[in-house]
């Protein structure tokens, strides 16, 4: 049994809806990747 | 002091608590310019951007789609978070930002206007914001002061004047800063209240990908007619589309939109101020479409679309919760009505009249649109009907094409500005009353095209009129360059 059959139901979506619903994972995670690396840092000019 | 007495203080409380920090944060912009407003931080801006973006519509009615059509809604949640955030502050935010600082311009309006060379489409431009923004803000208002009469014991015209109310004091306190910090605090309650019930929904169904599996088990039906965790096929699933594209796209050239990219303080705050107004809408519109999808297999079958996010809220939350997403709804509401209810004051106060706007003229202003919204909301015509939902698309169609020439391709051009502006306006106008089955006023006149949105109508129709307006002779678009 793979690792990944956890995420067996998103095999249940057509290929536009789970395009939109990865597009807004994605949107999410680099959102959140992009405001950790651009928080200023102690000691650091901003 | 039993359970009822203990409801009602809390309530009272939590809206003593919403209502001072609505007017503490309004009042932070006194003594600031009330047309312009000056830079903001990143968050300000992300949370004030959302806020404006997203009204009771996106929230409850769309909230309701997502039930009635399925999954296939995130695709709207995709389009809103990529080209109408991502795409906005990644190609026209900045450019927006540098026409104005150059044309002085204080309001879109005026951007427009004196971007395209003719001070007179500025004026006329600020017409048609004044009249379609303003009767649009009372179908806000009004939106507000229903979920208002869920928690407040008051008749719906009393919460209707009292919601148009705070809406003008808030503009004439505090000027934009004002409309801005008090949006950015609405931004936040949205989203309290909707990670509140998104959390909900997700306990009930066992999580998210368990929700998926079990909605892909429910039988099709005439509007998912390829399932629930499917695009349909035909004219539902290009009406998903149509709806992804307008909610997407005509938000571009939305003025109070537009305003927003005017108080961008560096062009480095735009990465940040992106990508945090990215992750709130995703949570934000994301999140309710996707439980709202996965309340149907909970919920009892509901006579409309409108009722479904009002019954999860009562099926699934406290009384405190209940009342924290009433006031998340009402957030979304009066924040777009404060964003209107400013562009409208300000085509009254300063564009129309085409001079500075003076303390008193500003009043005049604010009172007139806290007067046409009141009382627009308190009567059921047929015509403010039509302009409430035709608002968002004639908007679009008629400053969408002037303003991507100017800030996205540098074009400037008298003639083609107002072809485009006329053309645009008229088409998708035309196409509302004549054409669309959902508006218009007769049997439809091209009954094969009735279902493509008016908006997309006037863009063509707008295009057409900026190529022609540009074939006149003398009057061929200039590029101009911007120190970028």
């Amino acid at each position: 049994m793979s690792v990944l059959s956890f995420l067996a139901p998103l095999s249940r979506l057509d290929a536009p809806t789970l395009l939109g619903l990865l597009s807004l994972v994605a949107a999410a995670l680099l959102s959140v990747i992009s405001l950790i690396r651009r928080a200023p840092h102690p000691g650091k000019p901003s | 002091m039993n359970g009822s007495t203990a409801a009602v203080l809390t309530d009272a409380l939590i809206l003593a608590l919403y209502l001072g920090l609505f007017f503490h944060l309004a009042r932070k912009g006194r003594g600031h310019d009330a047309v312009v407003g000056g830079d903001v931080s990143f968050p300000v801006q992300a949370f004030a951007y959302v806020a404006t973006y997203i009204s009771a519509v996106a929230l409850v009615g769309f909230g309701g789609l997502a039930y009635t059509y399925g999954l296939q809604m995130i695709l709207v949640a995709a389009g809103n978070v990529w080209l109408g955030t991502w795409a906005v502050y990644r190609f026209l935010s900045w450019p927006t930002r540098q026409w104005q600082q150059r044309l002085k311009a204080r309001s879109p309006a005026q951007l427009l206007g004196l971007g395209h060379h003719s001070p007179l489409l500025g004026r006329a431009l600020a017409l048609v914001f004044a009249v379609f923004l303003a009767v649009y803000a009372s179908a806000v208002i009004k939106g507000a002061a229903v979920l208002l009469a869920e928690i407040l014991p008051l008749p719906l015209w009393t919460l209707i004047w009292l919601t148009a109310l705070a809406a003008g004091a808030c503009v004439l306190m505090g000027g934009l800063r004002g409309v801005l910090y008090t949006e950015a605090m609405q931004g936040v309650v949205m989203l309290l209240g909707i990670l509140i019930i998104v959390g909900a929904v997700l306990v009930r169904v066992g999580g998210p990908l368990d929700g998926m599996e079990a909605l892909s088990l429910l039988p099709p039906d005439a509007r998912a007619d390829n399932g629930f965790t499917a695009l349909s096929s035909g004219e539902t699933g290009w009406f998903i589309i149509s709806l992804v594209l307008v909610t997407s796209v005509a938000v571009w050239a939305q003025p109070q939109m537009m305003q927003r990219h005017f108080a961008v303080a560096s062009r480095n705050q735009l990465a940040r101020t992106s990508a945090l107004a990215m992750l709130v809408l995703t949570l934000l519109v994301g999140g309710i479409y996707f439980a709202s999808s996965l309340s149907r297999l909970f919920l009892p079958p509901v006579a409309g679309p409108d009722e479904v996010i009002p019954l999860l809220v009562r099926t699934l939350l406290p009384h405190v919760g209940m009342e924290l997403f009433v006031l998340a709804v009402v957030s979304a509401s009066l924040s777009t009505a404060t964003a209107l209810c400013h562009i409208a004051a300000v085509a009254v106060a300063e564009d129309v009249p085409a001079r500075r706007s003076t303390r008193p003229a500003w009043l005049l202003g604010v009172s007139l649109c806290v007067l046409i919204s009141g009382a627009c909301a308190q009567i059921k015509g047929q015509l403010i009907a039509l302009l409430c939902a035709t608002s968002w698309g004639m908007v679009g169609a008629t400053a969408l094409v002037p303003y991507l020439a100017l800030v996205l391709f540098n074009r400037r051009s008298a003639s083609a500005a107002w072809g485009s502006a006329c053309l645009g306006f008229s088409a998708c106008l035309a196409w509302y009353l004549l054409v669309s089955r959902s508006t218009a006023l007769v049997p439809s006149l091209l009954p094969s095209l009735a279902g493509i949105p008016p908006f997309f109508a006037g863009l063509a129709a707008s295009l057409f009129g900026w190529a022609a307006g540009s074939l006149l002779p003398l009057a061929a678009p200039r590029k101009t360059s911007l120190p970028f």
